[in-house]
């Protein structure tokens, strides 16, 4: 019998290889379309095999990966023979090998292929590593798949793991620093917050420069980015973007890999919705053999590790003594005569930031009998946020299958559900969380001696008590998600695949407001508001394309024509109602008077595309593709666009002459490619003027809202990429870098106008500008990856760092020369100005010279605004010692002019950063392993608005920075002069009110004097908010300890993994805010990187287990 | 094989349905679906007038802060801590400033929007009447956005038609046109207005004399453009007629309780000419939001009332012959009582429904007194939410009443009349202008002797007690400007414009302690003549630098009605 055995067992290794692989690449055909290039893959990668007789031994083991789970149908061979096996649905396997056989071999899709020497070795425990995605990996490019190794564009792979490794709640969030080319900002710290991904650069005006995110085919829709959208009106801040994600909805564990593609060259099959960049998103699939579960559970904290370093009670009381004493404006308070005798008062940062855990279960069956694979699974995730009061969760379900009905008929389905409940707040703008926290006194206490909340109302100082404006007011949304798909791939002949598909994707949604009718102290607001929105959105598309392809000799081909629909409507309807009797049930139609908002609409587009490809002993690569797209957001006059694309690549390290440096070079390829995409992304109807209702008291009006431009069209984008591929010593050491020019022409915005054509002002009520193509930006960048393995063996030493490069450009803008685009902070001040020439949203105002020292520094230095031209100064209301001292850089006739005024602003920083980078370390010494994250951005500059407020001293009731401490403090020149005194033919008492008298006694600071009326307008925009928002981060710190099998074999479980993992340890930056990570403006379109109170990415330690039977 | 066949065919077929779904160019034309668009309006006579509705709020919305300051702030009718319109520190980036701005080119823009759909888009069933109405009302509409416009920042370009500038792309290349030329371009547009509106018009909205009226005060404005010491006389004869046929042909009546005026029930008044309709609504910009800004904390139920701290002035005060530092009220003249409210007023018509509203019990006694002048604002205020649904029937919300905000008046229009026919004269008998002055100074004055002949400075005086805190004062002073320049800052710069120290504690006590409570001397506000012209905001200078340069004569001759 047991002679028998090595026999039997070859021939349960070949059938067990040969269904894995059948599955498998089956699996991939259905996701994709191209069973050609599968059929390709098999037959070239894994070959027939032969099994030799002759000087043989015999080895087995078993192949696993880095979580201890058996990998079925994992190749091992004789490295540089065909002589191999596959492995079993435990991953065990054994071969006869030649006894002279060196190496092995061990490989699986998606894993880094492993090379063991054989010595005198006979069994193998082989535990694979996930990571870069091998060269003969089949990768997703959108309405297909191709092999990686023919790729000819850019594109970005990022599987599982790196997506494991992160604690991560939008799918997005992975894609911070370990993408070149994209960078990815959070808008927010918030849980399930939203995040401003830009590939290769900010390319549009528009709000919506996200990519386009496509999940296993299907268009994931969003249902709208901002609070409005969702009616919540202005709470979550009034810019085009807010807090919420739209990728909230979506479970990131049941993602096995997202292809980031990103020059036009991939995106252009994408048309009109290619030129933000392309996600392509796998989703898990079943693989063949016995039922498998998995459990992974984490459970973390959260943290806000650092504070703006305010004013305490007594340095508050200190400062309030001293500016009334400084500008006699105002009484000394009586209460803080004595600031010594004072406590700390409130600690308001303390008061709004908590501790806040997270948790997150999945649990996942997958397999597959007889034609039918399966992937089920179910999670759940519940974050609490660092700022009081706002938490998240979500819970979703996934069903993907797969089904071999005919020999030439395969049928698939995907079907994700989930659900989410969100209570936002608001953290940053004027009226944000941060903001009052910070500004509220530390005189004030958070409760009275009765328990309730306190609030003091002081002349000019109204602000609600912040910890109970986080905890009283409701911004609840909560939506459900279906999305999904099915699918058929026919095959009627050899080498023709027809793939049929309707997609589709459900969204429903349910916002809520409720203010509470409250009295905290002397502060009220005697009516309660309640409102609630529902929000319907149904999107479906329906594609078919045909793929022909094949190969004959060393050439390889395939031609694919498609087609494509979609529509996606929508419908809101929405009550909101004051005085409500009472707080406890939120009903507006309990309150007088209810409001109902309703309204629906829709979009569609139609699409033809097709793609052609030629591969000449895999050593010369071309594509072409085609599209041509109808939108509905255009009128009949520009209805329709053509988008094209090609590119060519050349694997050089396949050439004859370079074969005998193949021990060195693994790999060698240059890639070249062009093409057009286009943005169609502003919205319905802008080529015609729609009407909207406006009561008025005389009755219901109807006013005009926006100004047609009949001829808008398509923005489109065209982009050259060069890319170089390298890999050497046996891929230890790998290197890609592309770089590219990308300009997008007839963008896609609102006519910037002056005021008098009447465009401008409270949006609810200002005659929009006409939308249309007024411009063009560039973007030009580089990018690098390196991939090494520096160290293989028992221990694993791993290392992928990259670093993207970007120059972005305005580069023309209709209109006339001095045509620009303006962004505003909070309401209508210009903190932006994009002129033609320059980077967008460059911060625009004046730069700040020094403080004025004495009356001669201010009679010798250019003129400001308020400079008394009768020479007669005034505290008040005029310039001053102690104002800030602005730059006179220019005048009307373009020189400086000796007089500060709106000529002499000017680009005072650029939000862009030179490059971003992350650097990531993987280590595995026997059952542990450890990574190491760290991304970071350099040269770009924030505006610290928030720091704006903290010292703009304009109310004695406002907290303000220790650093106004240092403001600039005036003092008499000669103190025994005597009062009263004749000065400029005005009699004046006091020294501080004598011009002649008064200079800096610190004439380095920063700050100007305390002056609350302001004057010299020393708080307008100017460099001294503008900080270097450069930064390093310690992203994340991975450790991991799989438990031997030994001994979770006893107790019948597969593997198990435990981890723990710190993200966002330790950040190295100069900005003084909390967070340099700031993003796209909650409160204005055309605004990068002003921090008005960001909600801060927390701290999160957390540890986790991954089990699996 | 033959199955392969059966597939093909179906693909084909499949394909075929699908590329000729797909070329329907039906399935991508999707114009607005829940709303009306401009080719589908404007069908009905009912259809005209909703279409020019929303003019007589929403744009007007972000104006309301810069006509309440510059028009009242500025002129120092009214103390409001810290703001730069009481020291005349303002920016070109001031935000009040920006938003008017915008708010009147958005007037402006609507208007000239009105002017053309309706001549290109409107249905045959509509009635010639109804277009010229509807054009009419929007033409004093366009009139009144320039009157601001030009008494405000003086020199401003002419904004015709909106759509064709903005097609032919010159829009950032205008110069200003000249003051004069302004004025001729709201002349002519008046002229045609007077021309299109019918004598009686629907309640609340613009007719004819609404038009006259404001004829007559652009007219009166003008008279003094230019010239020095004296005013055209032509212009003030022209001032006079228009104001006389308002008087005479019109019909209107001045309503006999002066306090009337400003109550909700009577937002359609006929001693209204020209008004604000608000309305509170869910679509933001169709309310009157001046009681948060001008109200005391609390005075409402919806929390959003922060204007307790400022209030009507100290020169205003004296003005009345009112003093702050006094218990005791002088009530000879209706109108003081009207504009503010001081310690021991008591008011019937706000807080109906807790037996009314006494000032001492609620700012004095029920929390620390707010106000630095001793007085606080009463017109522009409702009261709480059941006074609102009193007056209109309907409720109040945050930042939200229905109460008009009268911007032309005939008592404004008597008083016109008055200074007109005075003209040039040191002193005036003339009957009717006698009676159209007494008319309005008697309706106020119980049993005041009628004046039997009138000096300038006596309708000087009138206009500021009549029109206090209507938005109107800092007018008058830019028109006084026009032609005696030292006399209108000599008389600003002896304004008391400051604030008392220490009243709370005066308030309760009931007894004056001169050491805690006294009139804190303001600063002399440095005032120029280059503040008669406020700056043109910010982002239009960088767009335009040629607004910065002088202004260039504007060709009326090519363009019309």
């Amino acid at each position: 019998m047991l002679k028998y055995f090595p026999q039997a067992m070859r021939i349960i290794c070949l059938i067990t290889f040969l269904g894995a692989n059948a599955i498998f690449s089956w699996i991939k055909a259905s996701d994709s379309q191209s069973a050609k290039f599968l059929l390709n893959t098999i037959t070239g990668n894994n070959t027939v095999l032969v099994v030799q007789q002759a000087q043989q031994k015999e080895i087995s083991g078993k192949v696993t990966d880095s979580s201890g789970q058996p990998l079925p149908g994992a190749t091992v061979k004789v490295k540089g023979t065909s002589i191999g096996t596959a492995t079993d649905a435990n991953g065990m396997f054994s071969l006869r090998i030649p006894s002279n056989a060196q190496t092995i071999q061990v490989s699986f899709i998606g894993m880094e292929t492993q090379e063991i020497p054989i010595g005198s070795r006979t069994t193998f425990n082989i535990t694979l590593q996930e990571g870069a995605i091998g060269l003969e990996e089949v990768v997703a490019i959108g309405y297909g798949a191709m092999k990686k190794s023919d790729l000819s564009g850019a594109s970005v792979s990022l599987g599982e793991d790196a997506i494991k490794k992160s604690i991560v709640t939008n799918l997005d969030q992975a894609l911070q620093g370990r993408v070149t080319g994209v960078t990815a900002v959070m808008t927010s710290g918030a849980p399930g917050s939203s995040s401003a991904i830009r590939v290769r650069g900010q390319s549009t005006i528009n709000a919506n420069a996200e990519p386009l995110y496509v999940i296993d085919g299907v268009i994931v829709q969003g249902g709208g980015s901002s609070g409005a959208s969702f009616g919540l009106g202005d709470a979550l801040g009034n810019g085009p973007i807010s807090t919420i994600s739209p990728l909230s909805t979506i479970n990131p564990a049941d993602i096995l890999s997202m292809e980031i593609l990103k020059d036009a060259s991939a995106t252009a099959i994408y048309g009109a919705q290619g030129a933000n960049g392309v996600v392509l998103i796998t989703t898990k699939r079943g693989k063949a053999g016995q039922a498998k579960f998995n459990y992974e559970g984490m459970y973390g904290i959260q943290r806000q590790a650092s504070r703006i370093d305010m004013m305490n009670l007594r340095e508050f009381a200190e400062f309030s003594n001293s500016v009334a004493q400084e500008s006699n404006s105002l009484d000394s308070r009586p209460e803080f005569l004595d600031p010594s005798l004072l406590g700390a008062g409130t600690n308001w940062q303390d008061a709004i930031f908590k501790l806040a855990p997270m948790y997150q279960h999945q649990l996942s069956a997958q397999g597959g009998t007889q034609g039918v694979n399966y992937y089920i699974s179910g999670s759940y995730m519940n974050q609490d946020g660092t700022i009081i009061g706002t938490k998240f969760n979500r819970y979703s379900f996934r069903t993907n299958l797969d089904t071999q009905l005919k020999k030439w008929l395969k049928l698939g389905l995907n079907t994700m559900y989930s659900n989410t409940d969100e209570r936002l707040g608001l953290a940053d703008s004027d009226e944000g969380i941060v903001n009052y926290s910070l500004l509220t006194p530390p005189d004030i206490p958070i409760y009275d001696l009765d328990g309730n909340y306190a609030s003091v109302v002081r002349e000019g100082y109204t602000r609600i008590n912040p910890i109970a404006m986080a905890l009283d007011e409701d911004i609840l949304l909560s939506r459900s998600k279906l999305n999904g798909n099915i699918f058929a791939d026919v095959t009627p002949i050899k080498n023709l695949v027809w793939h049929s598909e309707l997609g589709y994707d459900i969204g429903n949604s349910r916002g809520e407001r409720f203010e509470p009718a409250v009295k905290y102290g002397n502060w009220r607001r005697d009516v309660n508001m309640s409102s609630i929105q529902r929000n319907y959105n149904f999107f479906w598309q329906l594609k078919n394309y045909l793929t022909f392809s094949g190969t004959k000799e060393k050439h390889s081909y395939s031609l694919m024509i498609g087609q494509e629909l979609w529509e996606s409507s929508w419908e809101y309807e929405g009550v909101t109602a004051s005085n409500l009797p009472s707080n406890d049930i939120h009903n507006p139609s309990l309150g007088s008077d209810p409001q109902i908002t309703s309204g629906f609409g829709s979009s569609a587009m139609a699409s033809f595309f097709g793609r052609a490809t030629y591969n000449y002993a895999d050593k010369y690569m071309g594509t072409y593709t085609y599209r041509r797209d109808g939108s509905s957001n255009f009128g009949p006059k520009n209805r329709w666009a053509n988008f094209n694309s090609f590119a060519v690549s050349w694997r050089f390290s396949n050439e004859e002459f370079l074969k005998s440096l193949s021990e060195v070079l693994s790999n060698g390829k240059i890639r070249f490619g062009w093409g057009q995409t286009g943005n169609s992304n502003i919205g319905g109807y802008r080529w015609g003027s729609a009407i909207s209702k406006m009561p008025s008291g005389l009755g219901m009006g109807y006013r005009q809202s926006n100004i047609a431009n009949p001829y808008i069209k398509w923005e489109t984008q065209e982009q050259w990429n060069l890319g170089l591929d390298l890999a050497i010593i046996n891929n230890r050491i790998s290197l890609v870098v592309d770089a590219y020019d990308k300009t997008s022409k007839d963008m896609l915005m609102q006519l910037q106008l002056p005021s008098y054509l009447g465009t401008r002002g409270n949006a609810s009520s200002a005659l929009a500008a006409p939308y249309g193509n007024y411009g063009t930006i560039n973007n030009q960048g580089i990018e690098f990856t390196l991939t090494t393995h520096n160290l293989t063996g028992r221990f694993i030493w791993d290392t992928d760092f990259q670093m993207s490069f970007n120059k972005n450009k305005l580069v023309a803008l209709d209109g006339t020369q001095s045509a620009h685009i303006e962004g505003y902070g909070q309401w209508s001040d210009v903190v932006t100005v994009t002129n033609v020439g320059d980077p967008l949203y460059n911060f625009y105002g004046y730069k700040v010279a020094g403080v004025y020292q004495n009356l001669e520094d201010l009679q010798n230095s250019p003129k400001p605004e308020k400079y008394p031209t009768d020479g007669v100064f005034n505290r008040y209301n005029t310039t001053w010692v102690g104002d800030l001292k602005f730059e006179d850089i220019s005048g009307p006739d373009g020189k400086p002019d000796g007089i500060i005024d709106t000529y002499d602003r000017t680009n005072i920083g650029s939000p862009w950063p030179k490059f971003t980078y992350g650097f990531t370390n993987t280590f595995q010494f026997k059952n542990f392993d450890l990574s190491i994250f760290i991304n970071g951005s350099y040269g770009n500059k924030v505006f610290n608005y928030l720091g704006m407020h903290l010292s703009s001293m304009t109310s004695i009731w406002d907290n303000q920075l220790k650093s106004v401490t240092e403001r600039a403090r005036l003092v008499p020149i000669d103190p025994e002069k005597s009062y009263p005194t004749v000065v400029n033919g005005v009699t004046v008492y006091n020294w501080f009110d004598d011009i002649t008298n008064v200079k800096v006694s610190n004439p380095n600071a920063v700050i100007p004097r305390a002056i609350a009326n302001d004057p010299n307008d020393n708080n307008r925009i100017s460099d001294r908010y503008i900080e270097d928002g450069s930064y390093l981060r310690i992203k994340n710190i991975a450790l991991g300890y799989t438990l031997p099998s030994s001994l979770v074999r006893k107790w019948n479980i597969e593997s198990i993994r435990i981890y723990t993992n710190i993200q966002n340890l330790y950040t190295f930056t100069n900005y003084t805010g909390y967070d340099p990570e700031v993003g796209a403006s909650t409160a204005s379109p055309n605004v990068f990187g002003l921090d008005n109170g960001r909600y801060p990415s927390p701290q999160v330690y957390s540890f986790g287990l991954s089990l699996s039977f | 094989m033959k199955k392969y066949k059966n597939i093909i065919k179906s693909i084909v077929f499949t394909l075929i349905t699908i590329l000729s779904l797909t070329s329907c160019e039906d399935f991508l034309n999707r114009p607005t679906e829940d709303n009306y668009t401009v080719d589908g309006f404007y069908k009905t006579d009912e259809q005209c007038f909703q279409a020019v509705n929303p003019i007589y709020n929403s744009p007007w919305y972000d104006f309301q802060r810069g006509f309440f300051k510059v028009g009242e702030v500025l002129s120092g009718n009214y103390y409001w801590g810290q703001s730069p319109y009481l020291t005349f520190t303002i920016n070109s980036t001031d935000e009040d400033l920006v938003n008017m701005s915008a708010s009147l080119w958005s007037v402006n823009a609507y208007c000239n929007g009105i002017l053309e759909n309706i001549d290109l888009k409107s249905g045959p069933n509509v009635t010639e009447a109804t277009k010229k109405t509807v054009k009419g009302e929007a033409l004093v509409w366009k009139a009144m956005a320039y009157f601001y416009l030009v008494r405000t920042f003086g020199a401003v370009p002419i904004v015709h038609n909106n759509s064709s500038m903005i097609a032919e792309g010159n829009y950032n290349n205008v110069y200003k046109a000249t003051i004069p030329n302004v004025y001729d371009y709201i002349i002519m547009t008046l002229e045609k207005a007077i021309e299109w509106l019918p004598e009686k018009n629907q309640p609340g909205r613009i007719d004819k004399y609404s038009a006259y009226g404001l004829l007559a005060k652009v007219y009166l404005t003008k008279s003094g453009y230019g010239m020095s010491g004296s005013r055209n006389q032509d212009d003030l004869d022209k001032a006079a007629l228009y104001a006389g046929k308002v008087i005479d042909e019109s019909g209107r009546k001045l309503l006999t309780k002066y306090s009337d005026i400003f109550r909700l029930k009577n937002n359609f008044s006929e001693e209204s000419l020209i008004a604000w309709h608000w309305v509170v609504s869910n679509q933001w910009t169709s309310q009157n939001t001046l009681q948060s800004d001008l109200g005391i904390q609390g005075f409402d139920e919806y929390g959003a009332t922060w204007g307790g701290y400022n209030g009507p002035s100290v020169d205003l005060q004296d003005a009345f012959s009112e003093n702050a530092l006094s218990l005791s009220r002088n009530n000879v003249d209706d109108r003081r009582k009207a504009t503010m409210m001081m310690v021991g007023d008591k008011y019937e018509y706000f807080w109906v429904d807790k037996g009314g509203f006494d000032y001492t019990e609620f700012a004095v006694n029920s929390m620390e007194y707010q106000s630095a002048v001793g007085a606080n604002e009463v017109k522009h205020l409702v009261g709480n939410d059941n006074d609102h649904v009193i007056g209109c029937g309907t409720h109040m919300a945050r930042m939200a009443t229905s109460l008009s905000t009268h911007l032309l008046r005939l008592a404004d229009v008597y008083l016109i009349y008055a200074e007109a026919v005075l003209g040039n004269n040191s002193s005036t008998n003339d009957a009717k202008a006698l009676k159209a002055f007494n008319d309005v100074r008697s309706r106020s004055i119980h049993g005041a002797e009628p004046k039997a002949s009138i000096t300038w400075e006596d309708i000087w005086k009138e206009r500021r007690l009549e029109l206090a805190c209507e938005g109107d004062r800092w007018y008058d002073y830019v028109r006084w400007h026009y032609y005696k320049p030292a006399e209108a800052i000599a008389e600003i710069k002896a304004q008391r414009r400051g604030s008392y120290n220490g009243l709370g504690q005066y308030y309760k006590s009931g007894t004056l302690d001169p050491s805690v409570t006294y009139y804190n001397t303001n600063s002399i506000p440095n005032i120029t003549d280059a503040h008669f012209q406020l700056p043109f905001p910010d982002t239009d200078l960088t767009m335009n630098p040629n607004l910065l340069l002088d202004p260039v004569e504007f060709d009326l001759s090519s363009i019309s009605y």
